[in-house]
């Protein structure tokens, strides 16, 4: 754990691609300002460098066990390693910055 | 990392739903009574969860209830042994997908399997009009009458899902409810649930009965409007009787049908006679009863296989088909005239005569207008012959037609070519003798040279509308020739021209218009322009005509009676009209000096005209002894060949200037 905290991915490889997965249950209004939420970060700092898959577990519930999902909405980094999850509606923009090891600059 | 390792639920002791929401004690409970367990499993990776695992799972927990305590999240996974994960969502989750099912205007549903109802919104409530409760848990097919039923299961059955059906529900006071359901699976596993939306079509189907409704009364309108049009288009509105169009049609069936039978077909135009008299002096409603009655009694005459129709103002016309022979054909139109004059009350008590012109068909010979045509002619000729008779048509009678014809083509032609002259008769001072003025009279030059005598031409003039532009004509060229006396002091006098005014040209209205912008254009002064107007043309004093002969005298033009005791003028024409002169007619004048009652009408004339401050001009003066005996009687003025005939204008000119000239000498020899 303290290695992946430790760890700093951001900003090391230009060209590495952020693969995100964000489990959602239906149009549930969390689900919904989750993803509103991520995509409104990505944009601006990850513009270019991320793709972001969309896991309903209402439609596909077997799916929750592959990343241990125990809340929805659930986001899963799963690019750059170490693996990190978050659990929430993504509102607390600091937190998820923080928890996820982006930079707070501005838009790269 | 955190993904792949076998975790067994059982190790946290319950489904990570629960663990989660009570996750509190969970981690507490963990911490104290695990941290032993961890160092002793730590080697036992197989059957017991690693510490890493452990603190994973504690920090997923830590975060799921921090989200929770942010109102992050609204659903959680239930995980049970090897079974999928199940989702639920917090029931404030769906709160807006709730408002808009509750509140949707259609009915909403959801079915079991098998058909029960699990949930209904309020609006099926309404529908079904019965409470929530009663619905849920009830199969759809209590609200169906059988035969529905069994085609909703064919429909559940088939692929048609997601397709909408029409279908009438029954609601729980067994009223028909006609809906269309739109239906979607909402579950593809086993536990296939069916969501069903219901709109009610009630309002469509009353629209669309009420639009059907309309559409059956705008239809039935349509048809009556068209029954009315029919008849309005093939019948006259004021008698009911078949119009021109139809009787044309019904003409042309019997000359069908009498080509195969030989027999004869009779058409009889009736024309009233003094007919628009009546219209003028009583008014059209009293004219229209005349003409009703008329109606009445024709059809009263003929037989109920002939056709009475009326194709113009006092125009009838009677078809007689299947006729024996000429002579009953005769013989009918007889009846028919007889029976007019008998039966029918006109107005002032007097009966109502009609000239009645016959033509009649052998074997189906000729068109239905041809014979209007020859019936027409026929009737002319009994009207022309004083009317309140029948004319049967007659190769003459075609050869009169035709003459006829032929005038009013010479005239049309002169008149648009402008082959209208004026001729000039002088009109004598019968003391003095000098030349008081001129009659203007109407003549045409015809192509080759030579002038037409005014009875080529003014009887046809006077029975179709040319004499108006007959008598504009002749109006302006002698406003004109008097015009060029005024501007010829060596004249003499101040020379008056008198021109002759139809009936028809006061039937416009705007004579007086016309008159003052005639005399304005060509500087005339007024009192140089004499109209004179027949008998007929005044006699029924109409309002209008008195009307405007007062603007024309008003304007300075002198009016005159002419041929005055022939026609109709009465005492109170002279004088209600605005009168300047009568002309006595030539017929009277004729007999001075040989018949003593000619001499006693010329006489009270004179005199009458006298008293009331009129000039007396005698017409036709051809001796002089008329003329002694005019002068013996007082009257003023007089024309004749005993003066001169009418003759053209510069051969007027040259006279007078000759005669002016005369007359001063002579005035000189004897002052």
């Amino acid at each position: 754990m303290t290695a992946i905290i430790g760890a700093d991915i951001a900003g090391d490889a230009e060209d590495e691609i952020w693969d995100l997965r964000l489990h959602v249950a239906g149009q549930s209004p969390k689900s919904l300002d989750a993803f509103a939420n991520l995509k409104e970060m990505c944009e601006k700092h990850l513009a270019g460098h991320y793709q972001i898959e969309i896991i309903d577990l209402v439609e596909h519930p077997a799916l929750a066990r592959s990343d241990d999902v125990l809340a929805v909405p659930t986001l899963v980094r799963r690019l750059p390693t170490p693996s990190r999850k978050l659990i929430g509606d993504l509102s607390n923009t600091k937190r998820v910055l923080d928890y996820l090891r982006l930079p707070h600059a501005p838009a790269r | 990392m955190t993904t792949t390792h076998g975790a067994t639920p059982t190790q946290l002791g319950e489904t990570p739903a629960t663990g989660a929401l009570c996750a509190s004690p969970a981690r507490v409970e963990l911490l104290d009574a695990g941290k032993p367990d961890i160092g002793d499993n730590a080697g036992d990776q197989d059957s017991a969860l690693t510490l890493s695992d452990a603190l994973a799972r504690l920090a997923d927990a830590e975060d799921t209830l921090r989200a929770i305590g942010a109102g992050e999240i609204d659903a959680l996974v239930v995980s049970d042994g090897d079974a999928d994960p199940q989702v639920f969502t917090l029931t404030t989750a769906d709160r807006p997908y709730r408002m808009f099912v509750e509140n949707m205007h259609d009915g909403a549903a959801t079915l079991s399997a098998n058909g029960v109802i699990l949930y209904a919104n309020r609006r099926l409530a309404q529908l079904m009009r019965c409470p929530r409760e009663t619905i849920l848990g009830s199969a759809l097919s209590t609200f169906m009458t059988r035969g529905t039923a069994t085609r909703w299961d064919d429909i559940l059955s088939t692929d048609l899902l997601r397709a909408t059906v029409e279908i009438d529900l029954i609601d729980a006071h067994g009223v028909a409810v006609p809906v269309l359901v739109g239906t979607s699976l909402l579950d593809a596993d086993d536990d296939r649930r069916t969501c069903l939306t219901f709109t009610d079509l009630s309002p469509q189907k009353a629209q669309d009965r009420e639009i059907a409704r309309l559409e059956a009364e705008r239809m039935a309108d349509l048809q009556m409007a068209q029954a009315a049009l029919t008849k309005q288009a093939t019948h006259d509105a004021l008698t009911g009787l078949p119009n021109r169009d139809l009787l044309v049609d019904r003409v042309d069936q019997a000359l069908l049908h009498a080509e195969r039978s030989g027999r004869c077909t009779a058409l009889y135009f009736v024309d009233l006679d003094r007919f628009k008299l009546v219209n003028d002096t009583h008014g059209h409603a009293v004219g229209n009863g005349v003409l009703r009655r008329v109606a009445k009694r024709l059809v009263a005459t003929v037989r109920t296989m002939d056709t009475v129709a009326r194709i113009g103002g006092d125009e009838f016309v009677v078809l007689a088909s299947d006729v024996a022979n000429h002579a009953h054909a005769v013989e009918m139109g007889v009846r028919l005239s007889n029976d007019l004059c008998r039966r029918v009350d006109g107005v002032d008590g007097e009966r109502v005569a009609a000239s009645i012109g016959i033509s009649v068909s052998e074997g189906g010979r000729g068109t239905a207008e041809i014979l209007l045509h020859e019936a027409d002619v026929a009737m002319y000729r009994a009207k022309s012959l004083g009317g309140a008779r029948t004319q049967v048509y007659d190769t003459d009678l075609a050869r009169q037609a035709r003459d006829r014809g032929t005038a009013q083509q010479t005239l049309q032609a002169a008149l648009d070519d402008s082959r209208v002259i004026a001729f000039y008769q002088p009109i004598v001072d019968v003391v003095t003798q000098r030349i008081a003025g001129f009659e203007a009279l109407a003549r045409i030059l015809a192509r080759d040279g030579n002038v037409l005598s005014p009875s080529a031409f003014i009887p046809v003039a006077e029975d179709s509308r040319l004499v108006v532009p007959l008598g504009t004509q002749v109006l302006e060229l002698a406003c004109r020739e008097a015009h060029s006396w005024q501007m010829t002091p060596a004249l003499g006098a101040a020379l008056t021209v008198a021109v002759n005014v139809s009936s028809r040209q006061l039937e416009p209205g705007d004579l007086p218009i016309v008159l003052a912008e005639t005399l304005r254009e060509i500087s005339l002064e007024p009192d140089r322009l004499h109209l004179e107007l027949t008998e007929t043309a005044i006699m029924d004093l109409r309002p209008d005509i008195v009307r405007q002969l007062v603007a024309i005298r008003d304007l300075g033009v002198e009016i005159g009676l002419d041929d005055f005791g022939t026609g109709y003028a009465s005492l109170t024409h002279l004088r209600r009209l605005p009168l300047s002169f009568v002309k006595i007619d030539q017929s009277f004048v004729k007999g001075l000096g040989t018949d003593k009652g000619d001499e006693r009408i010329v006489a009270a004339v004179v005199d009458l005209a006298r008293n009331l401050g009129l000039r007396s001009i005698a017409e036709g003066v051809e001796t002089n002894e008329q003329l002694d005996h005019l002068r013996r009687l007082g009257c003023d003025q007089a024309q004749g060949y005993l003066f001169a005939r009418p003759a053209p204008a510069e051969n007027v000119r040259r006279n007078i200037l000759a005669s002016a000239r005369a007359l001063t000498e002579n005035a000189r020899r004897t002052p």
